[in-house]
């Protein structure tokens, strides 16, 4: 899926650079499913917003299904991401003013899909997340394990390659984290989509194939 | 202006209600939690008293000129009992009349309790006093009255008493000017010496009327005893009468007639009817708003011009307390949490929407007290100049006052909604995040930009309709060349005019000279004639011209010919008509007017007068030996085109000084005498611009503003449509597309709304610019340009911000 060789990532202040992430090299294949471990502030966020190409690095070369992102521009970049990534964050990030059903279908209207098949698409969503019944309340009257419910449909929607989850299941009980961890693990499975998760539990980092661990911005294991 | 809307994280204030000290109704909290507001929103207090200092200013000028033009001349003792009498005939009315008419009238009925005569002409006459021997020269506006000028007109003696002591050497004048020209020193006594009429003794001093008064605070003097008369012929005179009761006005003409010899005094022949001659009486506050009266020199104003800026002054205000409103719901999002944690500390429901009125009401009056700065800033400047009124605010009290009340009453409307509305929220709803403008909120605050919007496009649609017409009346084709014109008025050297001519025509820069007893394109109205043609009673506007005057404005011939230098030398004259004059009298050329005055061409219907009026029947008429009276005081000199025309100019003043170099003479260029006549539409037009501007300016403000808090309200939504895939270009379309919508539905509304205020304005005119579709769109493209801007613009930082920033949970 993607390389990085010696990703470092710093933000100056007048003590000097801080670093937020030194020397990443970390290879993922097509069909991983990986889970991020460290303590908070070790750069398990950052290291997930470089992958996804919603932030960039000062050093370093991230390989992308075969591009540099480090030399594509600004528009490229948002074109690779667009296509084949998908997001999901611990807050849920829904849009307030939108339904779910809108808000689900928010990213295909920056892809440019016709009416018909949004349509026919958020349904399809709906309906695999069991949640037809909600698709006209707003994320307010939702609760948490719903806005995910919610969160993960509209990362699914445009049928992404590569899944980044940030903390997908910390503001849930383990019961709801337990089914979105089941979510994953059958689209890794059934459809071969590349998942990338961040989690402080180790129970849900055993849903993964592979572990890695972050410790002052280094990967430690 | 980096999140200056927004609350800063760490500003916080101490809450003034938190401490249960009480009911938080002490005023040092209160005041410190204002303060704190101030600074925490810098940018929406800004724009608040901004946007409200300026309306209201803008409200007090406006009232204070609105206030000037309705009690004009309605501070006069008796004021609704004092007439102005006027001379009608056929259409049209004059104010001059003459002397033994005039007091025939004032003898006709008891209920006329005194007359006056004010001669026609004011002018600043030059005399000296003497001041410890020596000598100081002054100029000033000098008036002959009738000595019962001051019993029509009650004046306030300050020094000596009315009386019989007025005379033509005996002088009232007053206070202002009595203290210029003695101090405090007495003036009872002094002498005034004046280079032409001798010695004039100061008898009185009468206190200064009001500038709003068609009495001039002038120096008045008696005319001569027996000054015209018994000269029937002579208009020369205003005449002003007071009655005991303004009921028995209607009466006085008939009365008069009844009373009135009118034989003895216009011959044996004269009836009122066939001469279709009458009296007519306006009112004093009324003489201000009648504009058919000719040589009626008194300022006007139009009632419909006072109500257009009355609704201007309104529409100002209402705009401002518009933004105001929208400002302080706007703000709600970002004061929410602080005001929750005051409830959930315990404060008051009440306390705290208490404290959230009086901020506003608070921002209200310091920015009246803003607007009181604003105003004498205004004082100022030139554009003071549009406004005859004093400006100056201790004369207003009452608008001043009534400034004071409307910004306590603005203040409290506009803050009694946010604050109900920021109260209301339940703690636990804000606790989740959601507390954005709930859909009815919103829809209230569309409703209020949209108000916005449609006054700035019907102001701005309606002022270039102004604009246009403005353009339309001074450079349309009058049908005479009007270019390379300038006019010089020679009444001065009559008796030299040919020489004169004659040396202008030597000059290599002057193609042409002509003259006529008028100027063109000067007034609504000319002289009036009524005559016989073809056994019928013909009416039109006769302008005695000099024979060569239609060659040299080149005025075509459509039928029989120009005149000639014989046409002069007829007993009778000539003349040449225009087509509304053939058409509608049936006129052939060969045939006489009266029998005598031979018709000898037609020519097209040039527009001779305003284009307010239609082109009625008129003729170029050259006057013949027998009815010869040279006043044919206006000369017309054509420039060769390309000549450099100011050179022109001098060399014709330095011309007219070789004849007479005491006198300055009246020389323009023919585009002044269309400025002058269109006088009122412009003044008009740059009072109303100017204060449409700030309506404009207001409402450009209040969309500013909110599009600034909208877009820090929308970081969070704009950072994640970006992460899922929107490009920039696609987040400023999304705010574009908000706005567009309103402005396209507010373009709908204003569009006829404009069409109609323009429709009906332009009824003024008999020849209006057309209603040009482009305007409209202009109108509709400068606002969505205006707009699209702002939004592009606050939008930017936003939408090419990095969206994990956005995200970052605090
Ligand atoms: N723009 C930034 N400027 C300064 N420090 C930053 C910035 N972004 C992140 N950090 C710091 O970098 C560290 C890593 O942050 P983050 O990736 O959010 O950690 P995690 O997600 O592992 O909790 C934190 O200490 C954070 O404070
Ligand atoms: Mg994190």
């Amino acid at each position: 899926m993607f390389t990085t060789h010696h990703i470092t990532k710093w933000v100056s202040s007048p003590a000097g650079r801080i670093f937020l992430l030194r020397d990443i090299n970390l290879s993922i294949a097509r069909g991983e499913f990986v889970s991020i471990m460290g303590p908070s502030g070790s750069g398990k966020s950052t290291l997930l917003n470089v992958l996804g190409m919603l932030d960039t690095f000062d050093e370093g070369e991230y390989i992308f299904m075969e591009q540099p992102v480090q030399t594509l521009k600004e528009r490229q970049r948002s074109e690779l991401h667009k296509h084949n990534i998908g997001f999901i964050f611990q807050a849920y990030h829904l849009i307030d003013e939108l339904t779910v059903a809108e808000n689900i279908e928010a990213p295909l209207l920056y892809h440019g899909t016709k009416q018909s098949e949004r349509r026919a698409a958020v349904a399809d969503m709906l309906d695999r997340f069991n949640i037809v019944g909600k698709k006209d309340l707003f994320p307010a009257q939702l609760s948490g394990g719903q806005q995910q419910l919610v969160g993960i449909a509209r990362a699914l929607i445009t049928r992404p390659k590569l899944l980044l989850a940030d903390e997908p299941t910390g503001n849930l009980n383990s019961k709801q984290g337990e089914e979105i961890m089941q979510v994953f693990t059958t689209l890794n499975k059934e459809e071969g989509v590349t998942v990338i998760q961040v989690t402080h539990s180790e129970k849900n980092a055993a849903y993964g194939n592979r572990i890695v661990h972050l410790l002052d911005g280094m990967i430690v294991s | 202006m980096k999140g200056n809307f927004v609350e800063k994280a760490g500003t916080a204030s101490p809450s003034p209600f938190g401490r249960g000290s009480g009911r938080g109704f002490q005023l040092t909290p209160i005041v410190r939690n204002f303060l704190s507001v101030i600074r925490r929103f810098k940018m929406a207090t800004t724009l608040n008293i901004l946007g409200l200092s300026v309306a209201f200013a803008a409200f007090m000028v406006i009232m204070i000129q609105l206030d000037y033009d309705h009690s004009f001349d309605k501070f006069h003792t008796d004021y609704d009992k004092i007439f102005r009498m006027e001379l009608s005939q056929n259409t049209s009315t004059q104010a001059l009349i003459c002397r033994p008419l005039a007091e025939r009238f004032f003898e006709s009925s008891p209920h006329i309790l005194a007359g006056a005569l004010t001669s026609s002409w004011l002018q600043p006459a030059p005399f000296h006093i003497e001041k410890d021997g020596v000598r100081i020269l002054y100029e000033e506006n000098s008036i002959t009255v009738s000595p019962s000028f001051f019993d029509v007109f009650t004046f306030d003696f300050v020094e000596g008493v009315k009386g019989d002591y007025l005379s033509p050497s005996n002088v009232f004048i007053p206070l202002s000017l009595s203290r210029k020209l003695f101090g405090n020193e007495s003036a009872v006594g002094k002498q005034l010496v004046h280079a032409s009429w001798g010695n004039q003794t100061v008898m009185a001093v009468y206190r200064d009327f009001p500038a709003n008064s068609i009495v001039d605070n002038d120096i008045y003097f008696a005319m001569q005893e027996n000054e015209n008369r018994q000269s029937w012929g002579n208009f020369n005179y205003y005449v002003y009468f007071r009655v005991d009761d303004p009921s028995n006005v209607p009466q006085l003409f008939e009365n008069f007639k009844r009373n009135f010899d009118a034989q003895a005094a216009f011959g044996a022949d004269f009836t009122w009817e066939d001469a279709n001659v009458g009296l007519r009486f306006t009112a004093l506050p009324d003489i201000h708003y009648v504009t058919d009266v000719g040589y009626d020199r008194t300022p006007k104003a139009s009632r419909q011009t006072l109500l257009i800026l009355f609704a201007i002054a309104i529409v100002i205000v209402m705009i401002a307390e518009i933004n105001f409103t929208n400002f302080s719901t706007a703000l709600t999002p970002m004061r929410i949490r602080n005001i929750n944690t005051q409830k959930v500390l315990g404060a008051r429901q009440g306390a705290m929407r208490f404290s959230l009125v009086l901020e506003a009401v608070l921002i209200s009056l310091l920015s009246f007290l803003v607007a009181t700065g604003l105003m004498m800033l205004f004082h100022r400047t030139s554009l003071a100049r549009l406004v005859d009124a004093d400006l100056s605010l201790t004369a207003h009290p009452l608008i001043v006052g009534g400034t004071a009340f409307i910004a306590l009453l603005a203040g409290l409307l506009a803050g009694l909604y946010p604050a109900w509305y920021m109260t209301s929220f339940v703690p636990a709803l804000v606790l989740k995040g959601n507390f954005g403008l709930s859909p009815k909120g919103k829809r209230l605050r569309n409703t209020l930009i949209g108000i916005q919007f449609v006054s700035s496009f019907a102001l701005m649609i309606g002022v270039s309709f102004m604009y246009l017409q403005n353009r339309y009346m001074q450079h349309s084709p009058l049908g005479y060349d009007r270019d390379e014109l300038i006019i010089a008025n020679i009444g001065r050297i009559q008796q030299s005019r040919d020489a004169f001519i004659n040396k202008l025509k030597a000059y290599s820069g002057v193609e042409d000279v002509t003259h006529g007893e008028v100027i063109l394109s000067s007034s609504d109205q000319y002289m009036g004639w009524g005559r016989a043609y073809k056994e019928k009673h013909i009416l039109f506007q006769c302008l005695p011209v000099d024979y060569t005057f239609l060659k040299v404005m080149g005025i075509e011939i459509t039928e029989g010919r120009d005149f000639r230098r014989e046409d002069a030398l007829t007993r009778h004259g000539a003349y040449v008509f225009n087509e509304t004059a053939k058409k509608k009298y049936d006129m052939e050329v060969g045939t006489t007017v009266d029998g005598q005055e031979e018709i000898i061409g037609f020519m097209p219907d040039v527009k001779f007068a305003s284009f307010r009026t239609a082109v009625e029947p008129m003729a170029f008429y050259v006057r013949g030996s027998e009815n010869w009276s040279d006043r044919s005081n206006c000369a017309y000199i054509k420039v060769k085109a390309g000549t450099d025309k100011r050179a022109a100019m001098s060399y014709i003043r330095d011309t007219l000084a070789e004849f007479d170099a005491e006198y300055t003479f009246d020389v323009k260029f023919f585009d002044e005498v269309l400025q002058r006549l269109y006088e009122k539409e412009t003044s008009l037009g740059s009072l109303i611009s100017l204060f449409s501007l700030i309506a404009i300016f207001i409402s450009v403000t209040g969309v500013f503003g909110l599009v600034v808090f909208d877009s820090e309200c929308r970081r969070k939504e704009v950072g994640i449509r970006k992460v899922l895939g929107a490009s920039v270009t696609g987040i400023i379309v999304m705010f574009n597309k908000t706005y567009f919508r309103i402005l396209l539905v507010c373009f709908v509304i204003a569009a006829p709304l404009a069409w109609y205020a323009v429709h009906n304005w332009l009824e003024n005119f008999a020849y209006k610019t057309p209603i040009y579709w482009w305007v409209y769109l202009l109108a509709f493209v400068a606002v969505g340009i205006i707009t699209a801007c702002t939004v592009t613009f606050q939008n930017w930082r936003v939408a090419t911000a990095n969206p994990v920033k956005a995200l970052k949970t605090e």
